[in-house]
């Protein structure tokens, strides 16, 4: 072979080899909306930059108010002998936190990720969070959907990772068995790629999922049991959001009592389209 | 509303971005981490837009950005314990073309990245030398040594038998 065949032959063979892993147009757009989001997130931050230069002038005058106020008032009071002031209450908005879990699992957990992202939009507290049942679906054995998050907030913020869950199961707030993608039928043997973690950003209105599978048949001899709540702890802890109404029957796998598989968050829903790239 | 820079930086970027997904994917032969690549990539070129020089093509520059990216790139522990071999459609083709197709690959992930690199933009996405060295960072010479080096690695991989016996 000529040099020239083999460099067609090694033309021909690289296309054939790299081209159907190639991602799609849909993995394009997706990078053209985190560039816009980065776009967006800076120009908030130069109209930040704007709003501080007018609050250190505000800062300033008022400390000269405050300063010659502060005068006149020292005045006044020694005058009159009282100091007529008095402090203001502090209020602390109240927080659940979730409480000690009286079955601790050895199964991965949710990872604090305190930092902001990487493009600068905070991680979505669970105060601006509901959750709901998106959809549902089931197979031999197992049962399993998608669960919605939707930020019902007035700005953007970021998910990345796995929640956590418990469940209410005869009273008791109870750690779930949660295992990530660890080999369920619904959640890996879609299009035969394993889900993978990204960075979710939600706008004002957007929803994020996370698909979830149990098994619902008895699998030895310890009963099934069924939490009609579960608590949702987001990747970066914190409160707990709630989620009531489609009792889940939990009847163990994977080792655990309570397992319950469980996909990263997504942009995109899981059981209706299919797993996301 | 959206500002005139950002607009116009999309503007510039979006027809580069299926090239840079095939570098990507070239380079990690994984289309899953040739996102995430591409996608910080991207974000990278956007925060770093001021230090592109005046009259300096965007093709070159945002395509090191991309390699760098490649390069630095490390899968993480989940995937890499985790995934499957190969996705469906490298399976679907069978065949001969497949096994080649996995011979290569396997041949591209031994190459020393410079050399891949050299590679992938000389005869994947058919890039003059020229382009090969700006991308790669380094001189004309060099760009066409890497070429040469990684050409005579993989060329065993898609020999006919009959040169081989």
């Amino acid at each position: 072979m000529s040099d020239h065949d083999i460099e067609d032959a090694l033309r021909a063979k690289l296309r054939g080899a790299i081209d159907p892993r190639v991602p799609d147009v849909n993995a394009e757009r997706r990078v053209l909306a985190a560039v816009a989001d980065a776009a967006r997130n800076d120009g908030a931050h130069r109209f930040g930059l704007r709003v501080g230069r007018g609050i250190a002038t505000a800062f300033a005058a008022a400390m000269v108010v405050l300063v010659v106020g502060g005068a006149l008032t020292v005045s006044l009071l020694l005058r009159n002998g009282s100091t007529g002031i008095h402090p203001a209450p502090a209020t602390a908005p109240p927080v659940i936190a979730p409480s000690p879990s009286p079955s601790p699992s050895a199964f991965p957990t949710a990872t604090p990720s305190p930092t902001p992202s990487p493009i600068g939009l905070q991680a979505c507290d669970a105060s601006v969070l509901t959750a709901r049942f998106h959809d549902q679906d089931g197979a031999a054995g197992t049962a399993g959907g998608d669960i919605a998050l939707r930020n019902n907030g007035s700005v953007a913020c970021t998910l990345k990772g796995y929640v956590n869950l418990q469940g209410i199961i005869n009273g008791r707030r109870m750690e779930l068995g949660v295992t990530h993608s660890a080999g369920g039928p619904l959640l890996n043997n879609t299009n035969g790629t394993l889900p993978k973690v990204r960075l979710v950003t939600l706008q004002p209105g957007e929803n994020a999922y996370f698909a979830y599978e149990h098994s619902d048949v008895i699998n030895g001899p310890t009963p099934c049991s069924a939490t009609a709540t579960l608590l949702i702890t987001l990747p970066q802890g914190g409160p707990a959001l709630t989620l009531t109404g489609s009792p889940i029957s939990l009847c163990g796998g994977f080792g655990a009592k309570l397992w319950i598989d469980i996909a990263p968050i997504s942009s995109v829903v899981y059981f209706t389209n299919g797993m996301p790239g | 509303m959206r500002d005139e820079p950002s607009v116009s930086f999309e503007a510039e970027l979006r027809p580069l971005l299926s090239v840079a997904m095939r570098l990507a994917t070239a380079m990690r032969l994984d289309r899953d981490d040739a996102e995430d690549a591409v996608q910080e990539a991207a974000l990278r070129a956007w925060r770093r837009r001021g230090n592109r020089r005046p009259n300096t093509e965007l093709r070159p520059w945002f395509l090191a950005i991309v390699a760098n990216q490649c390069r630095e790139t490390r899968r993480s522990r989940w995937t890499s314990v985790l995934r499957f071999a190969d996705p469906p459609e490298a399976a679907a083709t069978g065949g001969h073309d497949a096994a080649g197709g996995l011979d290569l690959t396997a041949a591209l992930r031994r190459l020393p990245h410079d050399v891949r690199l050299a590679v992938v933009l000389r005869y994947y996405l058919d890039l003059s030398f020229e382009e090969v060295a700006a991308t790669s960072g380094c001189s004309l010479d060099a760009a066409r040594s890497r070429v040469r080096r990684g050409l005579a690695a993989l060329a065993v991989t898609f020999t006919p038998p009959e040169t081989n016996q």
